[in-house]
């Protein structure tokens, strides 16, 4: 669609598995993604640790290079666009990265730093570039005097700040933002995602934000894609999703959210067994191996993810359910949410 | 999360919150910019007392080195002349101490009589030279290679580190001295004077091509280090190319363990040159070396130890100087305290 | 290391080595007798060349005798000795038709040794020699010495894979340097070269085209000791030589170690040199010289009984020679290893400037570069001191310390630019480091250039080397000045390679006088060599004379016996015992 900022279809990574020289198997990372952001747009990416949302965020700034599929950015197609090619876009779509001790050059100050995506591109902002860092240092919230100080002099959250403003110094239109605050102490989190919505409506930034925290993401995200074992389970307005979940493993998930406001009856819905491997998939859907209420057809047919009666998001199961959660009994472990 | 202690102060007011402290603040912090790993570093190695008597120590050497012309006009007496008529009948000098007087404040050597302490100046200066030229020259080879190696792996780190295990497997000895005077047969024929200027340029050629490899490697494994870390990859993620990351990103986190790796370098070198000299790769009889001064006297230990002691001490001096130097400067650039 | 101990260590190292140096030096020691005269003659009495040998003072039998050495001899097979290591080792498991009675003082005797006599010259003409083969002398395994078997060793020199040892035999007999084209010794295995015969058992024959007046000298070499064809082993027979002396080789390890013990069938009375005092001799080899000479002056256990080979090292002169209480256990004598600045005669061909570079050189500080006077002492002649008949002169009087003010006047003005080809060890470094500062003095430009050491002789005796000067040395085969003027300076035998007449030098008055002074018997022939020296000197100064080697030795306490050969200049081991 021409209103899409970013569309992903069939987005796919597989990592080869080297045993010596032969290839001894395949990591299907991500296994046929299809999504679309508007401009604008905030879409969140949950799921849990292992599936999938880290390098599907790194394949949208092409940090990684897609096995299948495609990106489609501002009506392009970048999936396998070179260095060249990629060079005018660069300043339309940035990421975020989570820790905020890895992600700055310890050796510049954090003007330079900042600075950074102006300087690789070549790009002199009317006003000169200083004006324009401690512009930026001001709209995140710091001093903007510090443009000479060296990242060890800040706080976690102040260095969280300091990514946020290198990611959009070039004017971005789209910001992958990859869990920027998990890192942080829960106190910064509420302050640096609050900053971050504002100026996301500020800036009329639109956002793909790739979190775990189910609560964080609702706070923040217009839309949610749910991700299990590299694919999208479940997609839609926020509200669809958090008041009205589908996919039993979207229920699952939000059934585990310890939040004051409840959001269905008390009890959680336990989920059988472990993560399978990505490395071999179950056959079907992939969640059947832990779905309390998997069926034969689940394992014989893969499940599209379409939208069904009952709700106006898109969801991947044969046998949606419907109505609010309730408790389940199932045996086994805790679908825990690693943090 | 350390912050370093001098800025602790000053990090309070950024906390508090950015503008609203800043109009006040600015005035109190414009005193204190911000110190980068290096200057933090540099104040580590000024309070070490032994960095600071062993750098006095070099720096005296290198002034000395430098300086040999004006001392040998103040002194009277130049490296190639002979004072025989001041040894005995077995050509040892006559007098105390191998003949150290207000004349000769070092003594004379045995046999030809040539004045100690003046050659001592002169060789200082050669074998300084060598040393430093080698060690920049392994230093630049051994970058150059390292980060292409360590960062762009695949093909190119292969080959490179081919090269190196090449070069370390090859005969170092054999091949300078194979090497030697068939360069100078090229260059000078049969009967053609051979300047000293030559001498010691093949000293530095032979040492720069077989002295890199460790430098490389050391090089090489921080590189790959860094290269996943997330700083390199923002960079990447705005499209910074080769040039970029390899001296702007790369670079300024690799200079310590070069720094360090260099002074130890040198003092390596001086040795190597003293035992290239003795066996004639090099520098001839007529160059004044040090190396060729300490394994001559090395024989007369019993009969003129004054000639052991004076090159023995001072090059044991240079290098002891050296080594406790480079070591202060390892702990000063110690990583887990500029974080 | 911590810094505080490293430095205290450091200094009190330091202290040590001060404290060492400091006595004064005031500069004493020992002195050579460098003009001593050597006397010469060949025995006419057959009593002199009859054993035994007359006993050593205070010798008694039993023991090991070691000779410590840096490098290993590199031939035992008598037909390839021309070392010196080779040519006094030699005589301990082999004898030779003629030999040396030698005093270690200077007084020399030639002697027959497998002959009853030095040799008769048959028709007077030094053409026709025959010696008288002793009865009596038997090899190791008991078999007698006949004049078969020294002929066959003198046969087998002439096969061209067992080369190494002396040509003169060879020349002489085949009358052309290219010998080994006239007869091949391997085609005629069974046969003899041309001009030897064996007309029975017990007599040896040679019949030259040319006089050879210095045969009896010749054959004092060990190309003549005697080989039973069947114990020829051909190159190996260098590991295990067959014995015809007092001592066979009982073990060689190549390179490390060689062991000689009694040959049981030795006979004392047909010896007129020889002894067989200790039960063993045993060569040890690796040591530096430095290394040697030092545990030999320690004198712990079995250095006792040691001799360091190698010369005192110039480092450790004047310890040694400054500590009285060893001056029993050296020796000190000279010897005729002479050693001169060789000039290319092809390059320099202005006799003045030849004649400069005599006067320019400073002997006197070139002997203290050497060590001092028990290494070196000066020489100003063709022939070393040690040449019977020898006379003093100096054609180019400098004084001790050279004279560049002469030669400069000599060059007139002008700044003669000479290369001086050095090999790369330490002490042809540092003796050109000096002439090149005394040359320079006088006006000359002088350019070293290195040259590798185990290359540089080769180098030289190439006809078409590089350099206009070099360093040369040489020690005759026998003290007679015929065994050095026409070797050194006959320029007909000039070819491509391999020149013993480096100075390249030509002169055709000079050559007509070789050949006359060489018709002339032995004791004629000193007197005119002597002269001849002083008339090449003087009318082209082919060559700078420098110094003359003198041996300075040392040994342990218990080893006796030692004396330094009048003939090479080295330790000779057939006076040798151990003391109690």
């Amino acid at each position: 669609m021409s209103e899409s900022l970013l569309r992903v279809r069939g987005l796919t990574k597989h990592f080869p598995v080297r045993g010596g020289l032969r290839r001894a198997g395949l990591v299907r990372a991500v296994d046929g993604l299809d999504f679309a952001v508007r401009a604008g747009e905030t879409l969140g990416l949950v799921g849990e640790s292992g599936c999938g949302k880290t390098t599907t965020g790194r394949m949208l700034v092409r940090l990684l290079e897609p096995t299948g599929g495609s990106i489609e950015f501002a009506g392009r197609d970048i999936t396998h666009a070179g260095r060249r090619e990629l060079r005018p876009l660069r300043s339309d779509l940035q990421i975020i990265f989570q820790d905020p001790y890895a992600s700055l050059n310890p050796r510049h100050t954090v003007g330079r730093i900042i600075a950074m995506p102006l300087e690789v591109n070549g790009i002199t902002p009317p006003g000169g570039t200083n004006a324009r860092v401690r512009e930026l240092m001001e709209l995140v919230g710091l001093n903007p005097e510090h443009y000479n100080r060296y990242p060890h002099e800040f706080s976690g959250g102040q260095r969280q700040r300091v990514g946020i403003a290198r990611a959009l110094a070039p004017g971005p239109r789209l910001v992958v933002a990859d869990e920027p605050v998990s890192a942080l102490d829960v106190s910064i989190q509420a302050q640096v995602v609050n900053l971050l919505r504002d100026l996301q409506r500020e800036l009329g930034l639109a956002f793909v934000f790739i979190a775990h925290d189910l609560a964080v993401v609702r706070h923040f995200c217009q839309r949610v894609a749910v991700m299990y074992l590299g694919r999208i389970v479940e997609i839609g307005d926020r509200d669809d999703i958090y008041e009205r979940p589908q996919h039993p493993y979207t229920r699952a998930l939000l059934s585990a959210v310890p939040d004051v406001t409840r959001l269905g009856p008390a009890g959680r819905i336990r989920l059988s067994g472990d993560v399978p491997t990505p490395l071999d998939p179950p056959s079907g859907c992939r969640f059947r191996s832990r779905c309390p209420a998997a069926r034969d057809r689940c394992a014989a047919e893969e499940p599209a993810l379409v939208r069904r009666d009952g709700g106006n998001q898109a969801i991947a199961c044969h046998f949606p359910e419907s109505g609010p959660l309730g408790a389940m009994p199932a045996n086994g472990t805790d679908a825990e949410v690693p943090a | 999360m350390s912050l370093s202690p001098v800025d602790g102060a000053a990090l309070a007011e950024i906390e508090s919150g950015g503008a609203a402290g800043a109009e006040a603040g600015v005035s109190r912090e414009r005193r204190i910019v911000g110190r980068s790993p290096g200057q933090l570093a540099w104040l580590r190695l000024r309070r070490d007392r032994t960095a600071l008597v062993s750098g006095a120590m070099l720096v005296l050497f290198v002034l000395v080195a430098l300086a040999a012309p004006l001392i040998e006009l103040a002194y009277g007496i130049g490296p190639r002349d002979q004072f025989q008529s001041k040894l005995d009948g077995f050509g040892m000098p006559l007098g105390y101490a191998g003949g150290v007087s207000g004349d000769h404040f070092f003594g004379l050597e045995p046999g030809l009589g040539r004045d100690i302490f003046i050659r001592l100046v002169h060789g200082l200066r050669t074998s300084l030279f060598i040393a430093f030229a080698a060690a920049v020259l392994t230093a630049v080879i051994g970058v150059v290679l390292g980060t292409l190696a360590g960062y762009l792996g695949g093909w190119l780190d292969a080959v490179v580190n081919w090269i190196t295990d090449l070069t370390l497997a090859l005969p170092f000895l054999v091949i300078a001295l194979a090497l030697t005077p068939t360069l100078t047969l090229r260059f000078y024929g049969q009967r053609d004077a051979v300047p000293p200027a030559f001498g010691i340029g093949v000293l530095i050629a032979i040492f720069a091509v077989f002295g890199w490899t460790s430098t490389a490697r050391l090089v090489r494994g921080q590189v790959i280090a860094l290269r996943e870390r997330e700083f390199v990859e923002a960079a990447r993620a705005s499209g910074a190319g080769l040039g970029h990351m390899l001296f702007r990103q790369l670079l300024p986190n690799t200079w310590a363990p070069i720094l360090v790796s260099f002074s130890l370098a040198v003092p390596q070198f001086i040795t190597s040159e003293a035992a290239l000299s003795f066996i004639g790769v090099g520098l001839t009889e007529e160059t004044p070396s040090f190396g060729r001064m300490i394994y001559q006297s090395l024989d007369y230990l019993q009969t003129d130890p004054a000639f052991v002691f004076f090159p023995g001490v001072t090059i044991f001096a240079l290098v002891f100087a050296f080594n406790l130097f480079g070591d202060a400067l390892r702990d000063a650039l110690d990583p887990k305290s500029s974080r | 290391m911590r810094p505080r101990v490293a430095a205290a260590a450091g200094g009190a190292i330091a202290l040590l080595v001060a404290l060492g140096a400091c006595t004064k030096n005031t500069g004493e020691g020992a002195s050579v007798d460098t003009e001593r005269q050597q006397t010469g003659v060949i025995a006419t009495d057959p009593k002199d060349s009859m054993g035994p040998a007359p006993a050593v003072d205070g010798a008694q039998a039993g023991g090991t005798f070691t000779v410590i050495r840096e490098t290993p001899i590199s031939h035992l097979d008598p037909q390839r000795t021309y070392s010196f290591a080779g040519l006094m080792a030699a005589p301990l498991f082999a004898r030779f038709l003629t030999t040396w009675k030698d005093d270690g003082k200077g007084n020399l005797v030639l002697v027959g040794d497998l002959a009853e006599t030095p040799g008769s010259n048959v028709n007077d003409d030094c053409k026709v020699w025959e010696f008288k083969i002793k009865d009596g002398v038997k090899f190791e395994d008991g078999r007698p010495v006949t004049a078969k078997e020294i002929a066959y060793g003198i046969a087998r020199s002439f096969d061209p894979d067992l080369s190494g040892g002396p040509t003169y035999l060879q020349e002489w007999l085949a009358d052309t340097p290219q010998y080994d084209t006239r007869w091949d010794f391997k085609a005629n295995r069974s046969a003899l070269p041309p001009g030897l015969t064996t007309p029975d058992d017990r007599t040896l024959r040679f019949e030259f085209a040319k006089p050879r007046c210095d045969l009896p000298f010749a054959v004092s070499l060990p190309a003549t000791a005697p080989l039973p064809p069947d114990k020829d082993t051909g190159v190996n027979l260098g590991n295990a030589p067959f014995s015809s002396g007092p001592y066979k080789v009982t073990r060689y390890q190549a390179g490390v170690e060689i062991v000689m013990e009694r040959n049981e069938h030795w006979d004392p009375d047909t010896d007129p040199v020889r002894h067989q005092y200790p039960d063993r001799f045993v060569w040890s080899f690796g040591p530096t010289p430095d290394a040697a000479a030092n545990r030999v002056i320690a004198d712990n256990g079995a250095d006792q009984s040691a001799l360091s080979w190698n010369y005192v090292p110039a480092s450790l002169v004047a310890r040694v020679a400054g500590d009285a209480a060893l001056r029993p256990r050296t020796v000190l004598s000279p010897t005729p290893s002479a050693n001169q600045l060789v000039i290319n005669n092809q390059r320099v061909t202005d006799l003045k400037v030849r004649q400069a570079l005599n006067y320019a050189v400073d002997r006197e500080g070139l002997v203290k570069v050497l060590g001092g006077q028990n290494i070196a002492a000066p020489m100003t002649t063709l022939m070393p001191s040690a040449t019977i008949g020898y006379q003093a002169y100096d054609a180019y009087p400098a004084g001790p310390n050279g004279d560049p003010e002469k030669a400069r006047e000599l060059l007139g003005g002008q700044t003669p630019e000479l290369v001086l080809g050095a090999a790369d060890s330490s002490v042809e470094q540092q003796v050109a480091t000096q002439l090149k500062g005394n040359l320079e003095r006088a006006g000359f430009k002088i350019t070293i250039r290195n040259i590798p050491d185990d290359a540089k002789l080769e180098e030289i005796k190439k006809k078409d080397n590089p350099w206009d000067l070099y360093l040369g040395s040489w020690a005759a085969d026998w003290p007679s000045g015929a065994s050095i003027l026409p070797v050194l300076y006959d320029g007909r035998s000039i070819k491509a390679e391999g020149n013993s007449n480096q100075a390249y030098f030509n002169d055709p008055a000079i050559n007509a006088e070789f050949d006359r002074i060489l018709t002339l018997s032995p004791a004629e022939q000193g007197p005119e060599w002597a002269k001849l020296d002083e008339r090449i000197m003087k009318e082209h100064a082919p060559v700078v004379p420098l110094y003359v080697d003198v041996a300075y030795l040392v040994h342990g306490s218990k080893a006796g016996g030692v004396f330094v050969s009048s003939v090479f200049g080295y330790p000779s081991f057939v006076n040798a015992h151990l003391k109690p």
